[in-house]
């Protein structure tokens, strides 16, 4: 999964380079940049990666941790052993977090590789307009990356309490990414906007905010308490269902 | 953790205790009002046709299942409260091995290990590799699981088991699937587990297994006890049985019913040509075995055999869980 | 069984807390100030004598004017190259800011110099202005676009305050005033304009036709403010009541809500949302175009806001009837080319009415006629048909 995350920069950066770019205002944000810099390589990535790719790749990482164990028979041993379910429940959201970085910084290495290989690098004009050196720019790239990862921490608790609530991981798995999918339909969905701030997916590309000169951190903070309170309610709902939980696998 | 083998040793004690534990899956009772005492030190054999709720018991003894009603108690401790205290101290096989097939066997003893939060990381590899000789997978523990046969996952789900020195071993039907070499290691095995001090609890439906090597046994069916105790106890519960060989079966029959027996049916021997069979119950009040004899001949019935059978232990399990062939639910 | 009950209480608890973290925070910023007590008139002269404040802020922007809500890809938010878009695309524009909320961040140095960052998804739009010169910039388009402005910065106006009330009142176009760059606060070429510029066009045309009084004290981006509420003595108009927070330390007008009459959300309402009254760091009023943007420098004046004003192109003559809140803003036959109004983006908006395709909000209604006449006001649509008729 990790390989085909971080082939979607490299796939982007090669179209670009053989098409030899695009004209403004068409195809994804930040592609017609790229030509001109190697580094709007991995912000178009991300652009690309975030609505849908890392969802997928977080969702299934997600559901199958207890119930690819519980499908695997694997759980009643682990239980047995005893790994004590509250701390199996941590080791698997940790790894899923893990997971999650590792899948962001497989864009975002992959990213800027392939734009130093294929493109020149400089100063980077940001959204205002401003131009900050490239290391600056590598520096808000990182900054975005964590804020990716953060935004997809909600996400992994939700895969995580769905996982409990299932002996078949594909279930878990499919409900999941079909959630985060939902999500982005409501918050596109003006007719809802009551409810926009409420879904965790509303700060997904806040991350441009990032990218402002001089940087705007409230949607930062904001996604932040987000996914802290999706972290902590579905955390909650996962330890009660699976501290709870008849293993019967 | 106490480690020493023989620290659930003290005659007396019970490594397992239940109260009218039950279970139910909806409006089905798997487990009903189970009093069970298994003691500390026994091989004890836990027997029930499929379905009889087993495995069910074992999975709330570990605490994977939550008992509806009632209370267990593993190792003197209250069962799923001190989970944390008692199952480092329990090795368990639990409806089968289950292992992750893209990890080889000794990677996966390492990953189960490193799941107890209490298992010494030092000794780790020297106790997964001790563990895997002691059943025989030495030679094959750098394969992956999934180029494992049955019965080698059946040795691995042991060797996790084994992993550390435990003063209760809870297996559910370990020589499934097993070779006979490979039944006969488990007997050993579970022999030498009994002589080191530890208890052992193996559920099983086969019964010369479970003759051979348990000391203690109790019966399943339809999720209730029906009996249990000593081996012997058990054997000699079972009612004993008197069998006459005679070509005069309904003379037989007849002094049998004066005798206050109850004859059972008449069954030919050699096709109808010869004597036939007739059999009866012989309570232990009943008439002395002489008697009957003395009686048959008496009444001038042809005795051309005659035999008292103590009853064996399948035909006590049989007598207990019924004759019928299909699961009770 | 109860130790399975309390493993569920933390999953019922959490809600619970979240619940308490979120009505906590706002119950917080509302906690009454304590200010000095002042009439309603000393507000009012608090208000128009406040000086321009050096301040960096966000702006919220929203608006609910029963219109339609199109998704923001129909109304083409991206494509906004100001100068060149032809009158259709203005009005999309138009619709664009009058149904979706914006965020903007506002830099003033007090003395002149402006930069606004309208904050969209992805993109952001710039107006810089420092001395004769505006810089806009469109990140999305990447186009850099340079305006010399033709009457700079009076500098009476920029230290002294709201202008004085001017001679010829357009009241009903009070939530779309006309750009006037003379004014401190208003940001020329700006998309969205601070409170305090709203509430100058506003004030200056204050008359007797409008009821003031003070309404409860409110904290706006956790300045205490007075609460300066108009309330339109005429029932001509849709404007039910325009509220100003006035903030009570410097008399900065820190948000401006305008009511319609029959809704209780607020038509249209700007304020901030966080405000820093420092002096921004110099950095921010220096524009250099990026290296790849289209870079265009304008000899027409610098456009307008997006208001019902750019259909005509600043050419033909507006002339207004009516008075105060109820006053009609007419522009004469073919200042709306023929066939327009079956353009996709006003075809969505345009209803057909007796008289010609009318645009009807909770706050105003514009109404073109056949021979591309243009009517407008904060008033009923029934007003605009007889001023149409009464021609
Ligand atoms: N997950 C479950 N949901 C509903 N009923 C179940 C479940 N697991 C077991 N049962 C029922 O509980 C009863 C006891 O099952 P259990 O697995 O304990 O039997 P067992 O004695 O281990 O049988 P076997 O010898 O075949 O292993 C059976 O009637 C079974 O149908
Ligand atoms: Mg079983």
């Amino acid at each position: 999964m990790l390989a085909v995350l971080a082939a979607v920069p490299v796939l982007i950066a090669v179209a670009v380079r053989l098409t030899n770019g695009t004209r403004a205002g068409h195809g994804p944000v930040f592609l017609d940049r790229i030509t001109g810099n190697g580094l709007f390589v991995v912000l178009t990535s991300l652009v690309l990666c975030t609505p849908l790719f890392l969802p997928l790749t977080v969702g299934v990482v997600s559901g199958d941790t207890i119930a690819g164990e519980a499908g695997q028979g694997t759980l009643r041993y682990l239980l047995a052993a005893p790994a004590g379910r509250a701390r199996l429940l941590l080791v698997k959201f940790a790894g899923t977090a893990a997971f999650t970085l590792a899948a962001v910084a497989a864009v975002v290495l992959a990213g800027t590789a392939i734009g130093l290989l294929l493109f020149p690098v400089g100063p980077v004009p940001l959204l205002s307009g401003d131009l900050v050196d490239a290391w600056t720019a590598e520096g808000r790239i990182l900054l975005v990356g964590a804020y990716v990862v953060l935004s997809l921490l909600g996400l992994g608790a939700i895969g995580l309490f769905i996982s409990t609530l299932t002996d078949v991981p594909v279930g878990a798995m499919a409900a999941t990414v079909v959630l985060a999918i939902a999500s982005q339909v409501l918050d596109a969905l003006p007719q809802l906007d009551w409810l926009h701030p409420w879904l965790f997916s509303h700060w997904w590309l806040g991350f441009a905010d990032l990218l402002r000169q001089p940087v705007e951190w409230s949607s930062f903070g904001s996604n932040a308490l987000l996914q802290v309170g999706y972290l902590a309610v579905f955390g909650a709902l996962a330890y009660g269902r699976f501290t709870t939980k008849d293993v019967l696998s | 953790m106490k480690g020493g083998p023989a620290a659930g040793g003290t005659p007396g004690t019970a490594a397992i205790e239940t109260h009218g534990l039950g279970k139910r899956y909806g409006s089905q009772a798997a487990v009903d009002k189970l009093d069970l005492r298994v003691p500390a030190g026994a091989v004890f054999g836990f027997l029930g046709p499929n379905g009889s709720g087993k495995t069910t018991t074992i999975r709330m003894l570990l605490g994977l299942a939550n008992a509806t009603s009632g209370t267990a108690s593993v190792l003197g401790q209250a069962m799923p409260r001190a989970l944390d205290a008692v199952l480092p101290r329990v090795g368990a096989l639990v409806e089968g091995p289950a292992f992750y097939p893209y990890l080889t066997g000794r990677a996966n003893l390492h990953r189960l290990d490193a799941a107890c939060p209490y298992a010494p990381t030092a000794t780790r590899r020297v106790r997964v590799e001790e563990a895997l000789d002691r059943v025989g997978l030495g030679a094959a523990a750098g394969k992956k699981v999934k180029a494992y046969s049955l019965g080698m996952k059946q040795r691995l789900g042991l060797a996790n088991a084994l992993l550390r020195p435990r003063e209760l071993m809870v297996l559910d039907e370990p020589t499934n699937g097993l070779d006979p070499q490979g039944t006969r290691e488990v007997r050993k095995l579970i022999a030498s587990l009994a002589h080191d001090g530890t208890t052992v609890f193996v559920s099983s439906h086969l019964l010369a297994e479970v003759e051979q090597i348990c000391t203690h046994a109790a019966v399943m069916r339809a999720g209730r006890l029906v009996a249990q105790g000593t081996l012997e106890e058990l054997r000699s519960a079972g009612q004993a049985k008197v069998t006459i060989l005679t070509p005069d079966a309904g003379a037989a029959r007849t002094v049998l019913a004066r005798l206050g027996l109850v004859p059972g049916t008449v069954e030919p021997v050699n096709d109808g040509a010869g004597p036939a069979a007739v059999t009866a119950v012989l309570p232990a009040a009943a008439v002395p075995a002489e008697d009957i004899v003395e009686a048959l001949v008496g009444f001038g019935v042809r005795v051309r055999g005659f035999s008292v059978d103590k009853g064996s232990l399948e035909d006590r399990f049989v007598e207990l869980t019924g004759e019928g062939f299909d699961v009770a639910r | 069984m109860s130790r399975r009950w309390v493993r569920w209480m933390p999953a019922a608890a959490m809600p619970a807390i979240v619940a308490g973290v979120v009505l906590a925070g706002p119950l917080q910023a509302q906690a009454p100030a304590t200010v000095p007590a002042r009439t309603a008139a000393q507000v009012l002269a608090l208000a128009v004598a406040s000086h321009p404040q050096p301040l960096s802020g966000t702006l919220e922007e929203t608006a609910d004017l029963g219109l339609p809500q199109l998704p923001a890809i129909a109304t083409g938010g991206a494509s906004s190259q100001s100068g060149a878009a032809g009158p259709a695309a203005g009005l999309g524009q138009l619709v664009a800011f009058l149904t979706a909320p914006h965020t903007a961040r506002v830099y003033l140095d007090g003395a002149g110099s402006q930069r606004v960052q309208l904050m969209d998804s992805l993109a952001e739009r710039d107006v810089v202005h420092h001395g004769t010169t505006v810089w806009t910039y469109d990140s999305a388009a990447n186009t850099a676009t340079k305006y010399t402005v033709s009457n700079p910065l009076r500098p009476g106006a920029a230290t002294g305050g709201l202008a004085p009330p001017s001679s010829k009142p357009v009241p009903g176009v009070a939530t779309l005033p006309p750009m006037a760059p003379h004014d401190a606060n208003q940001v020329p070429g700006s998309p969205v304009q601070t409170p305090a510029a709203i509430a100058a066009d506003i004030l200056k045309n204050l008359d007797p036709g409008t009821a003031v009084s003070l309404g409860a004290n409110v904290t706006v981006a956790r300045e205490p403010a007075y609460s300066l509420e108009l309330v339109p003595r005429t029932a001509a108009t849709l404007v039910a009541k325009v509220t100003i927070a006035v903030d009570a330390n410097n008399g900065m007008p820190l948000r401006v809500t305008v009511q319609a009459k029959g809704q209780d959300k607020a038509a249209f309402e700007v304020g901030f949302s966080q405000l820093t009254l420092a002096a921004p760091a110099a950095s921010m009023f220096t524009f250099t175009p990026p290296p790849g943007a289209t870079v265009t420098n304008s000899a027409v004046p610098l456009p307008q806001r997006s208001s019902g004003k750019t259909l005509d192109g600043g050419k033909a003559p507006v002339s207004v009837s009516g008075t105060g809140w109820a006053a009609i803003l007419q522009a004469p036959a073919g200042t709306v080319p023929a066939g327009m109004t079956s353009t996709p983006v006003l075809a969505q908006l345009l209803q057909a009415v007796p008289g010609g395709h009318a645009l009807s909000t909770s706050l105003f209604t514009v109404l073109v006629t056949p021979d591309g006449a243009l009517y407008a006001g904060a008033v009923p649509l029934a007003a605009l048909q007889q001023a149409s008729a009464a021609r």
